[in-house]
Parts: C-alpha cells; structure tokens; sequence
C-alpha cells in the first residue's frame, strides 16, 4: 500500500467500473492485511476479516457504478473505511446480541453475515441463478451493475437499446413468472 | 402497454436509485390509487433484489477463489531487499569490530606478560635475592655455555619440579615467581613445555647463576658383604673383606691433587691388589669382592642444593670432600659423611642425602 500512486488508483476505479473482476480481486488484496490487523486487534478472526473484506469491495464495486460517485481520496483508503465501518456496524450488531449475556466479552463476537433480507431470498437468488446465461447476465449488468442499455447493449452485442429493453422484460417476467408459480408474495414480505 | 412500460420504467429508476423526486412522486400516486400496481411493484422490488445478491454471491465466490493473500509474495520487494541488505551490513560491521577488538586486546596481554617478564629479572638481579635456575628448559639438545646461553652439560643438573600447570605458566609469559621449585626432592624431573624453542630465544640473553665444578677425584669403596660379616669369626676371611681404606680418598685428581697422592693411590691400588690375592686364595666364594673406584665430583650448588646424582660418575652437591667415605656392603654404595651413612642410588634425578637410621646396618657399615 506504501507508495501506491493515482495513476494506479485511477486505472483501478476504471477497470471496476468496467466490471472487471480482478481489478476487484487486486484491491481485496491491497486492503485485506490492514483489515485483518485492525479487525484482529479488536478480537476478530481472519474469517471475520475475510467476510467483511469480501463486502466492502461488493461496496465499492456497487458504488463506483454510480453516477454521482466522486473518489477523493486513495481508493484504498476508502476501501478500508467502508470495511471499518462494515466491521463496526457488525460489532454493535453483535453487542446488541449478546447484551442479555452476563459476558459480552469481543472474544465471543462472531460475525453474521450482512444478511438483511430474509431467509426466502436465498429461493430468489437461486432462481436467478438457476436461469439461462444470457437472461442472467442481462438482468445482473442491468440491476445490480446499473449498466444502461446501450452499454449492455454493446457487451452484450445486442443490435440495440430496444432489443436489450426487450430482452430484459422477457427475462425478468419469466423470473416472476417462475417465482409466483412457486411462491405467493407475501412468502417473501 | 405504453402505460405498463412507464411502470416498469418507474420501478427501475426506483430500484436502481436513479429515479428523480418527480418520478417518486408520479409513481407514489399510481401505485397509492392501484392496489395491483403496489403488488407488481414489490415483486419488482423483490425480485431485484433477488438478482442483486445472486450477483454478489458470484462475487463473493469469485474473490474467495483468487483473493488469497500471499504475505511472502513480495519477499524480494524494495522493502525486504532494503532490510536484508542492513541486516546483513550490521553483522559484517560488528564482526570486523569484535575481531579488532580481540586482537587488540591480545596484543596489550602480550606487552604486559612482557614487561613482566623484564621486572622478574631484574629483581632477580638484585644481590640477596635467591637464586634460581634458570632458564627452565626441557631435557633435549638445548645447550647452555657460561656466558648464559644453553649448553648440553647444565642441562643435566636442570631439572626442576614442575607440576600440573606448567605449560600455563610456561605460555604466560614465563612469570618466574609462579615457578614451584620444592628443596625436596629438588631436581624430580626434567622441565617440560612445548614452548622449549620460544623459551629458548626468550631466555638466550638473560644472566643465568649457574652451579660450579669445585674437583672432581677417585675414591675407592670399601666393600662388605653380609656373606662375609657373618664368617667374622674367621679372622682371616674378615682380613681379606676390608680391601681399602677410606684413607684411599683423593688418591688421585684430574685438576688439583698433588703428585704425592698420586703416589699414595697407587701404593694404595698394588696394596689392594696383593690383599685381594691373598683373599682370593683364603676364600673363593669371595672373588666377586672387588674394590670399586668411583669418580667423584664435587659441585657447588647457587641454591646451596645438597644431594647427588649418580649416573657413571658420583656428582656431589654441597658437601666437603674432606669428610667423606665411599663403601659398598651387599652390592650397595654408602657413604660416610661424619659417622653418617646415606645411601647412594644409580639414578638420573638429583636426590637429597637420605642418612640412615638403621642401627644394625650402620653397624655392619662400621664393620662392628
């Protein structure tokens, strides 16, 4: 991390935001020591550092998409701030846990898995996962890279915007159709 | 179907957070006035959702797999080149120091030894200071000659104790006062060091106090023999056994004695032969009763040593020749120091005179 200059940083930030997924990788590997070490210090376990290095980079790639994203600082350094403020979040989580234990010591602190959503959407993802590639692939890029539909389009070497719209409203309707043949609503809510 | 497109198009904006506050606006209202449109918009919601973590998964799953930190993989990186390369200067720097060091200090242990060395003799230089033998040397081909270098002969009268730690003293320097040198017995064995050859540069120009040769001279034993005490009531066998008298002494001499008692000796020598004779003839069991000459020599000692060595001749140290007689009974010599006996003993160390006690055998000697 010594001496990491801009210019790596920039071309970094630009190849996540093309959604290259070791440029994601590298970055993992530049952080992960200072986390561990901090996450170790504080009486976390190099699993626990792993999980919480995995979700700040997940962050990261989700946050350098966006439009409005402005880097000011060393990617790095906001790397591990998110992964401090991941691994802080998870501390008072598992505080608030243990607070009617007589021994809420932070040696017993075990890291739960930023698992907001229910257990069903587990079923969800496997549906997505259980879909053709392309359908896959369209609705990944679209809703959770927040590519728009030209790019997709021209990753995707689709003829046009209108074909990917297309495409996209098929795909998305068998994924709903797939989910509402098994599942009601209210099942997930 | 316009319309249905302009919902979905509402609930990505929404879903991807790119929609604007009119949008949210617009689409709170269509879905406030349509219970269906809500429906359709939660599964939208859901189901995004659903996509979004299948993505991360794969992420996830994809970091795991290839984000393994080597913390070695940068092992000949600037850092570790830089810490090495310090390391290893470090430990030449304090190698080189500590091995000046020792050598300095070695050197500084050998001026000391030294200087001690030069203030040793110069007080045995001072005149009332006891007298040593020096230089202390093992028995080999080293000569010391009168002028204070070795020669061969005084090797002989320089043996002196040395015990257990004297090749310690002998390599510190040769620190003379650390010398153990015992009266008794004075000369037990030679010196040994395996310094001899530095011993022998160190000590070539020292002043030596070496013993003197007073005389040397001839004496004849009287012999007994206790076969022949005991036939004593034969007068004349017992005649026959006292071949010379002591008065044989100083019959002759190399340096100093004089014509006459060359003249005695002789007189003595065809005496004693014409008694020898006679016995011979009396008694033949007696014929191996031969006189015996011995070759005295009489040495002064710097140490005021008294003892002998007897080797092919008899060296005498600090004793007068005046008062001594030589005899030998059963095939043993005696002599007689002022009505003392002290046994003589072939030997090559330096023995002191050890007189006996033995009343009967000084008896006998007494030819009682």
């Amino acid at each position: 991390m010594l001496g990491r200059s801009r210019a790596k940083d920039k071309q970094q930030l630009k190849q996540i935001q093309e959604g290259d997924k070791d440029a994601l990788v590298s970055l993992y590997k530049d952080c992960f020591t200072t986390v561990k070490n901090l996450i170790a210090h504080q009486g976390g376990s190099e699993t626990i550092a792993e999980d919480v290095m995995q979700d700040a980079v997940i962050a990261v790639w989700e946050n350098c998409r966006k439009a409005d994203f402005n880097l000011t600082s060393l990617l790095t350094t906001y790397t591990i701030a998110i992964a401090k403020n991941l691994w802080y979040k998870e501390m008072n989580k598992t505080k608030r846990m243990t607070k009617g234990n007589e021994e809420p010591h932070v040696n017993r602190m075990v890291f739960v898995p930023n698992n907001d959503a229910p257990m069903d959407m587990t079923i969800l993802k496997d549906m997505v996962n259980s879909m053709g590639n392309t359908c896959r692939e369209l609705l990944v890029l679209f809703y959770f890279d927040g590519l728009d539909t030209k790019t997709i389009a021209k990753k995707m070497n689709f003829a046009n915007t209108n074909t990917v719209k297309s495409k996209k409203y098929q795909c998305f309707k068998k994924l709903q159709e797939k989910m509402t043949s098994k599942f009601n609503l209210e099942d997930f809510l | 179907m316009a319309s249905k497109e302009r919902h979905i198009e509402l609930f990505d904006k929404y879903v991807l957070g790119t929609i604007t506050k009119a949008e949210e606006k617009e689409m709170h209202l269509l879905i406030k006035n349509n219970p269906e449109l809500e429906l359709e918009f939660k599964t939208h919601k859901l189901l995004a959702e659903g996509i979004k973590l299948a993505r991360k998964e794969e992420l996830k799953d994809y970091i795991k797999e290839h984000g393994k930190v080597e913390y070695f993989q940068n092992i000949w990186g600037k850092k570790w080149r830089s810490a090495s390369a310090v390391i290893v200067l470090l430990f030449t720097f304090s190698f080189f120091i500590a091995q000046y060091l020792s050598k300095k200090a070695a050197n500084e242990m050998t001026v000391a030894n030294k200087e001690d060395v030069l203030k040793t003799e110069k007080t045995k230089e001072q005149p009332g200071s006891n007298p040593i033998k020096e230089p202390i040397t093992e028995e080999s081909d080293i000569t010391l000659n009168n002028s204070g270098n070795i020669t061969q002969e005084s090797l002989d009268y320089k043996n002196i104790e040395v015990f257990e730690d004297a090749e310690l003293i002998a390599s510190d320097a040769m620190d003379t006062n650390r010398f153990v040198v015992e009266e008794e017995p004075y000369f037990k064995k030679p010196v040994t060091s395996n310094k001899s050859e530095e011993l022998k540069k160190e000590y070539k120009d020292l002043p030596i106090a070496e013993e003197k040769k007073l005389f040397d001279t001839t004496f004849i034993a009287q012999v007994y023999s206790s076969r022949i005490t005991d036939k004593k009531d034969n007068p004349q066998s017992e005649a026959g056994t006292e071949i010379v008298q002591s008065k044989a002494r100083n019959a002759s001499t190399k340096n100093n004695v004089e014509l006459k008692e060359k003249e005695s000796l002789e007189a003595t020598k065809e005496q004693m032969v014409k008694d020898t004779i006679d016995a011979e003839l009396k008694n033949e069991k007696d014929l191996d009763l031969e006189p015996i000459s011995i070759f005295v020599e009489f040495w002064q000692s710097p140490l005021n040593f008294k003892g002998y060595q007897y080797q092919s001749a008899l060296k005498l140290y600090g004793i007068k020749s005046e008062s001594i007689s030589i005899i030998q009974y059963d095939y043993i010599l005696y002599m007689k120091v002022s009505d003392q006996y002290c046994k003589i003993v072939k030997s090559k160390e330096y023995l002191p005179f050890k007189f006996i006690k033995d009343i009967n055998l000084i008896q006998k000697l007494n030819g009682n």
